[in-house]
């Protein structure tokens, strides 16, 4: 865990109010309980399940698909997959072995990605579904993939930013904000 | 009639004990009138198709426990783990810190971040908790990335290696005893007692053998709860209102006729032969807290 996960936990404990909170920090990097609390607040989310196994995958989805891990050790990556052979490598390698299931994602559409600040999406068709995941999970910063199928955007994940990746104007964003809640808060 | 499923590995049923501890569970649900299935990984889209959901399996938030669990939450099925009490219980820091805020008595620790390792304060830490200390990453279980120092290069090269699986770790003081308490406590009520054993010559009740992969355990001395000290009930039961409602397993240490808090486990393990030796309604109880969430 990070150092700013402590950050959050302590608030919490402290009774301070706090975004992200360490429950939605877990659930918003876990792709099937981001999906089923995306769900349940309305969003458009891409049919998938949860699975160790190819072919129950192969059963509910059909090829191409996308296939997220659900093993402790990754770090936000994914597979796109478009054949029995890749789906397999994939389960395997993401799964580490049948260790862990992966969560496989219908591929209808296009995929697309954007960067959020606070549910500010640089990527003008992905906008409003950033706004809807900053809504649920209040992630300062976190980079969003979705999938566009016949102009509506479908959340596939959510993934971390790592802070070597913010640019200058992500970090003058994110001061600003911190300057104003000190303001606010004192 | 309610459908229970039971979420477990396939570890689970290697040890003889555990797996028929499961079937004394699937047994018991069965003569209540109920159904009790084993589901595993594979059937996590099924959860919601139960009534309630016993996890049996190790739990941590990044381990497909939590996910099992985090499926039953947020479609409103009693589960045994919550993921509150797994996310809880599975970082040592947060269930410290929520002990000291409601005023539970724990072994005196401290926290380390990766700027704790000059050696200042390495001797400021030893100063204050005594030498050895114990070492603990916070997200650990079965007593492993628990380690015992006593030199300021074994604390370093220990804490070097636990930072790397987090930002921050436990420092705490060594308090040698026989063996330690465990209290499985349900809903706060006290389900079993036992004595966890230190094995010959060690200093914690699992320790792994130099070299290989495996566990040498201390003896399990279980006593009927009803012949436990009141003061340990007490500190027990307080130990789980800090942390919510649910399966615990609360590991003390007695000190001087009081009772310090170990740690706090969810899941807490439960073997035909052991935990239910003396008090054989664990299985029946933990049925009917699951039928009646």
């Amino acid at each position: 865990m990070k150092i700013g996960y402590y950050v959050s936990m302590h608030a919490e404990i402290m009774g301070n109010a706090v975004i992200p909170t360490c429950q939605d920090i877990l659930d918003a990097y876990k792709t099937p309980i981001l999906l089923l609390r995306a769900m349940k607040r309305g969003m458009c989310i891409s049919p998938h399940i949860v699975s160790d196994n190819v072919k129950d995958i192969e059963f509910e989805i059909d090829l191409p698909m996308l296939i997220f891990p659900l093993n402790p050790f990754s770090n936000g990556g994914y597979k796109v997959v478009h054949s029995e052979g890749s789906l397999y490598r994939a389960v395997r390698s993401l799964g580490m072995n049948g260790k862990y299931p992966v969560c496989a994602e219908y591929l209808l559409g296009s995929l697309e990605t954007t960067r959020s600040l606070f549910g500010n999406g640089e990527n003008p068709l992905l906008q409003d579904l950033a706004k809807e995941v900053y809504a649920e999970f209040r992630l300062p910063v976190f980079q969003l993939l979705a999938q566009i199928v016949e102009g509506q955007p479908y959340l596939c994940n959510v993934m971390p930013v790592h802070p070597e990746e913010l640019t200058a104007s992500d970090l003058k964003i994110l001061s600003k904000r911190v300057e104003d809640a000190e303001r606010q808060f004192g | 009639m309610v459908d229970i499923a039971c979420f477990v590995e396939t570890y689970n049923f290697l040890e003889r004990n555990e797996a028929e501890a499961l079937e004394q569970f699937k047994s018991v649900a069965t003569e209540l009138g109920h159904s009790f299935e084993f589901i595993s990984k594979r059937n996590l889209p099924q959860i919601p198709l139960y009534d309630a959901l016993f996890i049996r399996a190790t739990t941590d938030p990044s381990y497909t426990a939590y996910v099992a669990s985090k499926i039953a939450w947020e479609n409103k099925i009693a589960v045994l783990d919550d993921p509150y009490s797994i996310r809880i219980c599975s970082n040592k820091i947060h269930m410290y810190k929520l002990l000291e805020k409601s005023g539970v008595p724990y072994i005196p620790s401290l926290y380390l971040s990766k700027d704790c390792l000059t050696e200042k304060k390495i001797n400021e830490i030893f100063q204050q908790l005594g030498r050895p200390v114990v070492l603990k990453a916070p997200y650990t279980s079965f007593s492993k990335y628990v380690e015992k120092t006593e030199s300021n290069y074994g604390f370093r090269k220990i804490c070097k290696r636990f930072f790397r699986r987090s930002d921050m770790i436990v420092a705490q003081k060594f308090v040698p005893t026989q063996f330690d308490w465990r209290l499985g406590i349900l809903d706060d009520e006290i389900l079993y007692a036992c004595k966890y054993f230190i094995p010959k010559g060690r200093w914690k009740h699992g320790t792994r053998i130099r070299g290989r992969d495996r566990m040498v355990w201390g003896r399990t001395k279980t006593i009927p709860r009803i012949d436990t000290p009141n003061r340990l009930r007490e500190v027990g039961v307080s130990a789980c209102k800090a942390i919510g409602a649910g399966l615990f397993g609360v590991d003390l240490k007695e000190v001087n006729g009081d009772f310090l808090v170990v740690e706090v486990n969810d899941n807490p393990s439960i073997y035909a032969g052991e935990e239910d030796q003396k008090d054989h309604d664990i299985y029946r109880r933990i049925i009917q807290y699951l039928v009646q969430s």
